[in-house]
């Protein structure tokens, strides 16, 4: 596999001739171009421009509200070129659209996709951070493939946290999604993900008394939101929610042991009424404690960062939008500290409203991916030989 | 910023409060439970001694320091095995090894019995298990062994173990445990063609003991001829109680001439011997059936059949006497002979091939004296071929194999059917029918619930059926037959006594059996005009059933001076071919009432 990082410039759209001269030449036409691009009015057209600079490629990718860039950060956009060393090995996609009032997508639509990508060794998801139901398109997933569900990663699109109304949206082709998942199947390419986690338990254990999809609704026996008062007023006041919460997420210890060790983080205090919701699901009887960041440096430990210089071919780093501003100045650094990490291989990424990876690290089958908050994933992907 | 900070500062102080309270919570949710804990070990049946990760002893429960004699504190810090010795079947120390449960947290069963010693020196039979207790991170922490006094448990274990094995009543083996021998017997001999004879023994006569003495009588009996054949048999011998009054005899290694001289010095000893109960004093015999094993036999149940049948034949051919079993006489059994007739017996149960015949009985009251109608209900078998085979076929066999009671439940329905479906006008004319019973229904309680159920659910009379037992049945099972004849009697059926005369009957019986009919054997009736003491016979017969207010009836009457003679002699009934053949009853067919005119003619 070839691949190539190119930068786009923040405020002014590309124009074709600049993508071409950016593409390095023996990448020729690629097979996929993946576009991480800022949420902006603009996207429609840099959609065009991506059209008439490689027609013959498969072009996707999502919105963001930043994204990475061969380690750097950029407002601007960036996209990943792929071309398979193998001609017979090949990049497809399909897109399940979410649906209005928050009814599910269709079946038939899982179906198809599955059908399409059953060959594929590695599947990569894009979607939309807010309107999408992810968690029942996991579910969806792993009934179909079970046990030979492919490795599989992902990210779910993040927008500026406040000032913008229409959302962070998905791509293919030229069509913009407001909700939906595109789905990347690749076939012939094997996967290996990093899950950086940076917060340890700081509260006894409570259980989850009723919960909703990704509303909690009781925990402990009382209200969520009488449940969080209990921790969250200072000299008789609430402190402002829900940003002080991003701070304390809660982590779940059981009883599942498929959802040990997923983080949580609260979205909307106070709604639905007494209750909060949060960028994933809670379920009744979820044993969870709140958190709090660890003490040692966030991110990526020297020896996750010794794991990663592999001889990988490209990677997709998707680091959770909370990470950046609960840890702040330590976190900064971080997707340098991967890039350098990596040498030579291409880096590009985006941040995130939520993670999929494998609870832990891995390069299994996907079977056991789930829904993260909080974390950064890093998928190394290298083409398989022949 | 520091806003920021100071604001997660206190709420790192809530966290911290919570976590605080949380912990005292746990804390004094701990101690409950330990307390409670402790207080449950104190007064739980099992004795329970916990150790540490090292599997010193920290810790016992009242029932472990009463069934191990070591007071808890003196225990605590010793290792378990200090505390804990362990002993097997054997009385073979058996070392506890801890370690598989101490490293890997494997539970661990001591192999039973295991027996534990006391401080005392006394022997505690225990079921056990250790369990490794471990910490929140599923580390080993220690062990706890719990144990439970079996012994009253162990020692019931062995006497259902004996009982399952032995005879309650003569301490011999009992048939399973026989035919357990038996089965390695003959694979010794297949393997190793090595010589063993199997005996089946049957007393003779053992019922007239019963039933006139009582079953104590009977159990005495069994008891004594117990003891007499084992003082006859070697020390390797296998012997068995085999049910009733049968017993079983293995005689390892043991040519059948050496077989042959066991049996005669059996049959010496019985012959010997007089059973005295109370005033009276029995000679018992012994048939017994010799087989000597050998590859001709393919399994246990060949072996057995052969065995049974041997005996089977020691009785035919006259009792008190040895049959050694012949390869020949198995082929023509199975060939030729009573075999065939019981499979050709069920077949006929199962097809419903079986047909009832009727035969009058004449009353030979003055005319116009008794003008009722009086039947026996006979039995015949259509054969495969269609052909009638007369009860003298199968009946014997049927007897033989036990096939009595179906076949009595069959003519006890048929019978109850055929009468149900007549005319009024005909029941009014009916004295009664007569159905024969077999021995083997005598003791049959289901029968009896079966008769008793249709009488109750009948219109029909209960006094219009007339039941029949052979004198020697009701002689030979004489409390069955009482039993039966009492319990139906009470609901107004009637009993006869049949073949009375061929049993060198004891008219003392006659007392005990309240029957309302005595049908006098034919075989003296048949010569009751030609031959003078027959004559008397009859004469004696009728006599003492009149003196007991008893109804005679002359069986076989064959001609009209025979007819005569009978009523010459008072005799109340007669029957026979010389007043009507058998004839067929055709199904769902009334009888004919014209057969009725002319019989009362």
């Amino acid at each position: 596999m070839k691949a190539a990082v190119v930068t786009l410039t923040e405020g002014s759209e590309p124009t074709p001739t600049e993508l071409a001269a950016a593409c390095p030449d023996a990448l020729g036409s690629p097979d996929l171009v993946l576009a991480f691009l800022p949420v902006a009015p603009e996207t429609e057209a840099i959609l065009a421009c991506l059209a008439q600079t490689w027609p013959g490629s498969l072009r996707l990718g999502c919105e963001s509200s930043r994204q990475i860039a061969e380690g750097a950060k950029t407002r601007g956009g960036c996209l990943l070129l792929f071309r398979m060393e193998n001609p017979a090995h090949r990049v497809r996609a399909r897109v399940i659209e979410g649906r209005e009032r928050g009814s599910l997508p269709a079946e038939e639509a899982v179906d198809e996709a599955v059908r399409e990508l059953s060959s594929a060794d590695t599947l990569l998801f894009l979607s939309d951070g807010l309107r999408f139901p992810i968690q029942w398109l996991l579910d969806q997933l792993r009934r179909r493939f079970a046990s030979a569900m492919p490795a599989a990663f992902g990210t779910l699109a993040s927008q500026p946290l406040s000032g913008c109304e229409t959302g962070a949206r998905v791509f293919h082709d030229r069509r913009l999604y407001t909700s939906a998942c595109v789905l990347v199947g690749f076939e012939g390419v094997g996967l290996a993900t990093h899950l950086a986690r940076d917060w340890q338990p700081a509260s006894p254990v409570y259980t989850v008394s009723a919960a909703r999809g990704r509303e909690l609704l009781a925990i402990d026996g009382e209200p969520a939101v009488e449940w969080y008062r209990r921790f969250f007023t200072v000299d008789g006041k609430l402190a402002p929610m829900p940003d002080t919460a991003y701070s304390f997420p809660l982590i779940i210890e059981g009883p599942d042991p498929a959802r040990r060790g997923l983080y949580r983080s609260l979205r909307v205090f106070d709604r639905p009424n007494g209750g909060a919701t949060f960028w994933a699901d809670l379920r009744q009887g979820d044993q969870v404690r709140l958190a709090i960041r660890g003490p040692s440096a966030p991110g990526w430990s020297e020896e996750q960062l010794s794991a990663l210089a592999t001889r990988a071919e490209a990677a997709l780093l998707f680091a959770c939008i909370g990470r950046t501003l609960v840890l702040g100045e330590e976190h900064r650094g971080e997707s340098q500290r991967v890039k350098n990490a990596l040498g030579s291989t291409c880096l590009a990424g985006c941040y995130t409203f939520g993670e999929i990876a494998l609870p832990v690290h891995g390069d299994s089958s996907g079977e056991g991916v789930v829904h993260h908050n909080q974390t950064a994933v890093l998928g190394l992907l290298r083409e398989k030989q022949a | 910023m520091s806003q920021a900070k100071d604001l997660e500062l206190a709420i790192l102080r809530n966290l911290l409060a919570q976590t605080t309270r949380a912990y005292d919570q746990q804390v004094a949710q701990l101690f409950a439970e330990k307390e409670l804990a402790q207080v449950t070990l104190a007064s739980i049946g099992d004795a329970v001694v916990t150790t540490d990760a090292a599997g010193t002893v920290t810790y016992l429960n009242p029932v472990a320091e009463e069934l191990t004699g070591w007071d808890c504190t003196a225990a605590e810090g010793k290792p378990l095995s200090s505390v804990l010795h362990l002993v097997d079947e054997t009385g073979e120390v058996q070392t506890l090894d801890l370690r598989p449960s101490l490293r890997e947290g494997q539970d661990l069963n001591l192999p039973e019995p295991s027996t534990l010693v006391h401080r005392s020196g006394n022997h505690v039979a225990i079921d056990s298990n250790i369990s490794a207790i471990r910490d929140r991170q599923g580390r080993v922490i220690g062990l706890v062994f719990v144990f439970q006094n079996v012994s009253e448990k162990r020692l019931l274990s062995l006497q259902l173990t004996r009982a399952a094995r032995y005879d309650s009543l003569t301490g011999l083996l009992n048939r399973e445990a026989f035919e357990a021998h038996l089965d390695q017997a003959l694979e010794d001999c297949r393997l190793n063609g090595t010589s063993h004879v199997v005996c089946f023994m049957d007393l003779d006569r053992f019922k007239v003991v019963n039933d006139t003495c009582g079953h104590p009588a009977g159990d005495q009996l069994l008891q004594w001829i117990s003891s007499l054949i084992r003082e006859r048999v070697r020390d390797t011998d296998v012997f068995a109680r085999l049910g009733g009054d049968e017993f079983g005899l293995l005689l390892p290694d043991c040519p059948p001439a050496a077989a042959q001289r066991i049996a005669d010095s059996i049959h010496r000893a019985l012959n010997t011997y007089r059973f005295v109960w109370q005033e009276e004093q029995f000679s018992v015999g012994i048939s017994i059936g010799l087989v000597p094993m050998s590859e001709q036999f393919t399994d246990l149940t060949d072996l057995l059949s052969a065995a049974d049948h041997a005996c089977y034949m020691a009785k035919e051919k006259g009792r008190r006497r040895t049959q050694l079993f012949q390869a020949d006489d198995m082929e023509i059994r199975h060939h030729h002979g009573q075999m065939n007739w019981v499979l050709r017996i069920q077949r006929a149960l199962d097809d419903d091939r079986f047909a009832l015949y009727w035969q009058s009985i004449r009353s030979l009251a003055p005319a116009g004296g008794d003008q009722k109608l009086y039947f026996e209900v006979l039995l015949r078998l259509i054969d495969d071929n269609g052909e009638v085979q007369s009860p003298s076929q199968f009946l014997p066999v049927a007897e033989r194999y036990g096939q009595m009671t179906e076949i009595d439940r069959w003519v006890i329905t048929r019978a109850f059917d055929l009468l149900e479906g007549q005319s009024k006008e005909f029941l009014e004319t009916l004295g009664f029918c007569s159905i024969n019973l077999s021995g083997d229904s005598l003791g049959d309680e289901g029968l009896l619930e079966l008769i008793e159920e249709r009488l109750a659910k009948s219109t029909l009379a209960a006094d219009k059926i007339c039941f029949e037992i052979t004198e020697t049945t009701a002689v030979r099972q004489l409390s069955d037959a009482v039993r039966m004849i009492e319990r139906l009697s009470s609901l107004e059926c009637r009993w006869a006594l049949d073949d009375f005369g061929s049993g060198m009957s004891s008219y003392s019986y006659l007392r005990e059996l309240p029957v309302n009919y005595l049908k006098i054997d034919g075989n003296i009736v048949a010569d009751v005009v030609t031959n003078p003491l027959n004559r008397e016979m009859v004469r004696s017969i009728n006599q003492i059933g009149h003196v007991m207010n008893l109804k005679t009836i002359a069986e076989s009457v064959t001609s009209e001076a025979v007819l005569s003679a009978l009523r010459e002699i008072g005799v109340d009934f007669a029957q026979g071919y010389g007043i009507e053949r058998p004839r067929p009853i055709l199904p769902r067919e009334p009888l004919p009432l014209s057969s009725v005119a002319s019989l009362l003619q």
